[in-house]
């Protein structure tokens, strides 16, 4: 290799033959956290910050009543975006409300009272 | 590029095609392409199918429609990207030197499927599925990313949206579907902020066949008259998660345009007598005509590209055809400069895959 390449954490799981308490996310989730923290590095920010946006208005098959909004947040700390609702402001009028989602703004992760382990275990609001 | 488009068919145009088989609507655009070159299925020494299982509404959906689309007993590839994907591909193999005489073949069908629930199960299961992206969604996210970045705004989409549906209204392979105002477009419900429903270019049934051959092949064939040469092709894809940098930088288009243009030896979009855009919305026309310096150009999309018709697997096929038309001087809006002219497809969420072929009159 022409570049010095160096590990600064590692992380794993504990070593057992089956870990029927536990998802295959939870054992990635275990171990990556634990590589983060090995490297004195947070998993991510709690806020972030927009980068895209939009407010779905059209009813469509398998997908929730409209309206709703999702969002590609960048969360503080982290290299990529990633995608959820974002929820609990108004939304009854559309361009008043995109505006209040437009790329930019800052937006705070709020999590589940019950996680199940889902990308919906937590939902953004506006900070 | 030493490939050579000698003969097309499309499907006639509908929104819905509800009196044929889909099998019926390939075996007919083949056939068709066929008989505009000329020549026999039996001469063909291989077939490219770009098609998608899903859109088709079932699996393995290939099995069924390989013969009706021409390849019974024919060396066959296949793809599942997009039709301007299988373009790449069928000229490909011809540029290796292997092949010369080939038949292309593209539908989409998307009335016997749910295209948006198509598109939805695209998403990767653990992390945007559950939250529900699909085609229009993506779409509204780099509309939206279009205008904070200053290229794009919903006046202007309304304005883009108009010409193209103008453009489209007198397209003789399109609906003739009527033009709706801008006014009309302004008033059109949002699906998603900051698209309109009269933004976007509702999807069709269709069908395309394409006859490629290689110049050796013409050489020996001096009664065959090619329709225009594939000067150059390039195709690109995009990384998959939907951040700020990839909705605004267009990369992949941007990759692909310029592979096919440097193939081509074409120094920039303005030289070239039409450049017909898959733009799914009025907002990737205008990303894409900003990227190409086409604003307002006449030259941008004078067949009124998808939305004359939008089979949405094929549409970058119909593209092509239009090119052709182009530099054949038999355009639906015959632009002056028609040495060359480029077509352009994309396929994934908000444009991550994109490909342009640029054709040259013979």
């Amino acid at each position: 290799m022409n570049r010095n390449v160096a590990v600064i954490g590692t992380g794993e799981t504990v070593f057992r033959s089956h870990h029927p308490d536990k998802t295959y996310v939870d054992l990635a989730q275990e171990a990556v956290v634990a590589a983060l923290r090995d490297a004195n590095m947070e998993p991510a920010g709690q806020e972030g910050v927009i980068e895209a946006a939009t407010i779905v208005s059209a009813q469509f098959e398998n997908l929730p009543k409209p309206p709703y909004c999702i969002a590609y947040v960048r969360l503080d700390g982290v290299s990529t975006a990633m995608v959820n609702f974002v929820k609990e402001f108004d939304m009854s009028d559309l361009q008043a409300a995109s505006v209040r989602v437009k790329p930019g703004a800052r937006v705070k992760v709020k999590w589940i009272d019950k996680p199940e382990g889902k990308a919906t275990d937590f939902y953004y609001v506006l900070a | 590029m030493d490939v050579y488009v000698i003969g097309y068919a499309s499907h006639p145009p509908a929104e819905k095609v509800l009196t044929k088989r889909l099998e019926e609507m390939v075996y007919d655009t083949s056939a068709q392409a066929l008989r505009a070159a000329a020549i026999e299925r039996t001469e063909l020494d291989h077939i490219t199918i770009a098609a998608c299982d899903e859109l088709d509404g079932r699996s393995i959906s290939n099995m069924l429609m390989v013969a009706p689309a021409g390849g019974y007993l024919k060396d066959e590839l296949r793809v599942t990207d997009s039709a301007m994907v299988g373009l790449h591909l069928a000229a490909m193999r011809i540029e290796s030197g292997r092949y010369h005489l080939g038949l292309l073949a593209s539908w989409n069908k998307s009335s016997t499927a749910p295209f948006e629930d198509v598109m939805r199960m695209r998403c990767e299961p653990f992390f945007t599925r559950p939250i529900g992206l699909n085609a229009t969604i993506a779409d509204a996210l780099f509309a939206q990313a279009q205008c904070a970045a200053g290229i794009a705004s919903e006046s202007k989409a309304t304005a883009q949206s108009a010409n193209l549906q103008h453009a489209a209204a007198s397209n003789p392979r399109g609906l003739k579907r009527k033009a709706a105002t801008a006014d009309n477009i302004a008033s059109s419900r949002y699906v998603a902020t900051p698209l309109r429903e009269g933004h976007c270019a509702p999807v069709t049934d269709g069908a395309v066949s394409v006859v490629l051959a290689s110049g050796e092949w013409l050489k020996h064939h001096p009664q065959a008259k090619p329709l225009a040469r594939i000067a150059g092709i390039g195709s690109a894809i995009d990384h998959y998660y939907l951040g700020k940098d990839r909705l605004v930088g267009l990369a992949s288009f941007k990759e692909a345009w310029g592979v096919a243009s440097r193939q081509a030896n074409v120094r920039s979009a303005q030289t070239l007598g039409a450049v017909e855009a898959d733009c799914q919305t009025a907002y990737q026309a205008l990303a894409y005509a900003s990227t190409l310096r086409l604003d307002g150009a006449p030259s941008f999309c004078p067949s009124g590209s998808v939305f004359a018709q939008n089979p949405y697997f094929c549409a970058g096929l119909i593209n092509l055809i239009e090119a052709i038309e182009q530099v054949r001087a038999a355009g639906p809006a015959q632009q002056s400069q028609t040495r060359f002219a480029a077509a352009h497809g994309q396929h994934g969420f908000a444009q991550q895959g994109n490909v342009v072929a640029v054709v040259e009159r013979v």
